[in-house]
């Protein structure tokens, strides 16, 4: 079965508490004043789908009982950049990642990846398109019984026919990215968990994906090392090009990462723009959000 | 062919549009004349601004970038919400940041320096206009086009001073546009280069702007070659499985075709059919390596055009930050500011 229950998959995704339609009439007022803002100006559109954007997620609505998830989300990740989807806790981020990957569909709209519509997909190519992506859990999910070593070659033994020799290869050099050469024969619970992160990091990259995401890869890390792995992060998309997806709902993080930021809140995008954009951004909301202010559009609802 | 200019002033005629090419052509030429010149006059008008040689390079290095971005993209058709901060001007305000300078002092700056620059185009523009209505409809989109960009450049730069409110945005009547010294400033180059016969050429086709323009594209096509020997580099693009015509929106008859299909990559001369294609100007050809500039970001605000799915490309553009330093290699070796000098 594809799609599975938040509650139900143990990656901690519940439904949020409610929806309150106050929020419906802030959002439409953020998106009222976003459309004052760029009003006139050429929205950009690609002219075959999967010609500029990796992925395009179009009009997605999900509700769980009464519950609505995603309540509309539109945004495009542009390809070759780092993007950070921010939001607080609770605002449909696990959701979302589900939908991107395709362990969860919309009941409205659809998921577009490279120009492929995830609701459209038969079951094989859905697997196919999978293998585009490498993720990187909240905790590693790294094999408790293996070695780092082998939790790193794990991908390449089950998807390649690759002699173990050549496997030796690929898996020495993403451990040495990720500065773990010298951690290689030690066991997930001998590790610190900023070195459980990094070695999930060097497995979601040993299959050459072209989308990598990353589920809060800051939970769990002192700001230290929260920085320290910003920057692993920034040096490994330049190493290795691609789309990186990273989910959080940590401001500094996203300042750091975020080249192209789209902000969620109760279920849809409030502003998606390029970091610049975004930090200079007049919507009150956005400002509020990107500054952590009490005051301002943005209450306790 | 001249392309469409796309500022927001709107009502130019064919004619205006040829004039305002022609003058943006014709004034690249005197860039490197100009950043000293306004380097000096800056320096006149701020005396606390410090006096060594670091600063003063910075400075004139802002002083090139500006007045080149601003004519490059006229040149190059790009509409006023195109604009975007030149990595080089964001260099600087990083730098004078370092140094213990404030926001002010870089706003400051831009007060002498814009409205030195505003006066040399003015001048140049009301030398070649048929009568005065065509001069002051051409001068008005030239301001609006410029105002667009400073403002967007000093918003920028003022966020790495912590500020989001922005710094400083020209508006017509704006007090500090007329600025007594910049304005004798613009005279007093325009006389001297006049009196060594150094000044602008008397048609666009004897500027060497094209040069240079042709320059760009010669170090981008000898970096990715040189970039793609001896290492991953080649087997890496590959990623992109793709092959690609770049073509400047500047000279829009020059272009290479890169084949990311095949290890190794090649890059050939000219436009060959290709899968994808875009158009980017000189000026942000010179930046695909820096990363401060964001080429998604540049094809989603229209200052590159493209056609095909050049998404395949985009997956490997962030890897050519990797090539940077063999960048400045191959641009130290041909310096395309020489072929302005020459």
């Amino acid at each position: 079965m594809l799609e599975r229950s938040p509650d139900g998959n143990g990656n901690g995704a519940g439904p949020e508490p409610g929806f309150d339609p106050r929020s419906t009439v802030l959002l439409d007022q953020a998106a009222a004043y976003e459309y004052a803002l760029h009003e006139g100006a050429v929205q950009f559109g690609e002219e075959e789908p999967g010609h500029f954007w990796s992925i395009y997620v179009k009009d997605c609505y999900k509700r769980f009982g009464s519950n609505a998830v995603l309540n509309g989300v539109d945004v495009g990740i542009p390809e070759g950049m780092i993007t950070v989807i921010l939001g607080p806790s609770g605002t449909g981020k696990s959701v979302l990642i589900k939908h991107l990957i395709g362990l969860m569909f919309p009941d409205d709209g659809d998921v577009i990846v490279h120009g492929e519509s995830l609701r459209k997909m038969k079951l094989s190519r859905l697997l196919e398109v999978r293998r585009k992506f490498g993720i990187l859990f909240q905790d590693g999910a790294l094999f408790g019984s293996m070695s780092v070593y082998d939790n790193v070659a794990f991908p390449l033994r089950q998807h390649t026919d690759l002699p173990e020799d050549e496997i030796a290869e690929i898996v020495n050099a993403r451990l040495d990215d990720v500065g773990l050469t010298n951690a290689a024969n030690r066991l997930p619970n001998e590790l610190s968990g900023g070195m459980r992160k990094r070695a999930g990091f060097a497995r979601a990259l040993v299959l050459e994906p072209e989308i990598v995401m990353f589920d809060e890869p800051d939970s769990g890390l002192d700001p230290v090392r929260t920085a320290l792995l910003a920057q692993l992060i920034m040096k490994m998309h330049t190493k290795h090009g691609g789309t990186y997806i990273v989910i959080t709902h940590n401001i500094d993080a996203a300042r750091k990462l975020g080249e192209y930021i789209a902000v969620l809140w109760k279920g849809r995008i409030v502003q998606a723009g390029s970091r610049d954009e975004m930090f200079t951004s007049p919507n009150p909301f956005v400002r509020q959000f990107l500054a952590g202010a009490e005051e301002g559009p943005l209450g306790m609802e | 062919m001249i392309p469409t200019l796309g500022h927001p002033a709107g009502e130019l005629t064919d004619e205006d549009q040829a004039l305002v090419w022609s003058v943006a052509t014709l004034l690249l030429d005197v860039v490197p004349a100009f950043s000293e010149a306004v380097t000096r006059c800056i320096h006149d008008q701020l005396p606390s601004l410090p006096r060594d040689e670091e600063h003063d390079a910075s400075l004139q290095a802002i002083a090139r970038a500006g007045p080149r971005e601003l004519l490059t993209t006229l040149r190059a058709g790009m509409p006023a919400s195109a604009h975007e901060t030149p990595v080089e001007m964001l260099a600087h305000a990083r730098y004078v940041r370092k140094r213990g300078l404030g926001l002010r002092s870089l706003i400051d700056i831009y007060q002498v320096g814009f409205p030195m620059f505003r006066n040399v185009v003015r001048r140049e523009l009301e030398e070649r206009a048929k009568d005065r209505a065509q001069f002051e409809r051409v001068a008005a989109a030239a301001d609006d086009y410029a105002f667009a960009f400073i403002g967007t450049a000093l918003a920028r730069q003022a966020v790495e001073f912590g500020s989001h409110d922005g710094g400083w945005k020209p508006a017509p009547g704006d007090a500090a546009l007329d600025n007594a010294a910049a304005a004798e400033g613009a005279r007093a180059l325009r006389e001297e280069q006049l009196a060594r016969g150094t000044w602008l050429r008397a048609r666009p086709e004897e500027s060497h702007a094209r040069r240079q323009a042709e320059c760009a594209l010669d170090v981008f096509a000898a970096t990715i070659e040189r970039g793609v020997r001896g290492h991953d580099m080649s087997r890496l693009l590959t990623l992109a499985d793709t092959t690609l015509t770049v073509t400047l929106a500047d000279e829009q008859d020059l272009s290479v075709t890169l084949l990311l299909d095949r290890s190794p990559v090649e890059v050939l001369d000219g436009e060959l059919e290709s899968e994808a294609r875009m158009w980017i100007a000189s000026v942000d050809l010179e930046r695909i390596w820096s990363p401060d500039f964001y080429l998604p970001m540049a094809i989603t605000k229209g200052r590159v055009r493209m056609e095909g799915p050049l998404r395949k490309f985009l997956r490997v553009v962030p890897m050519l930050r990797e090539l940077a330093e063999v960048y400045e290699q191959v641009a130290a070796a041909m310096p395309c500011e020489e072929a302005l000098d020459a």
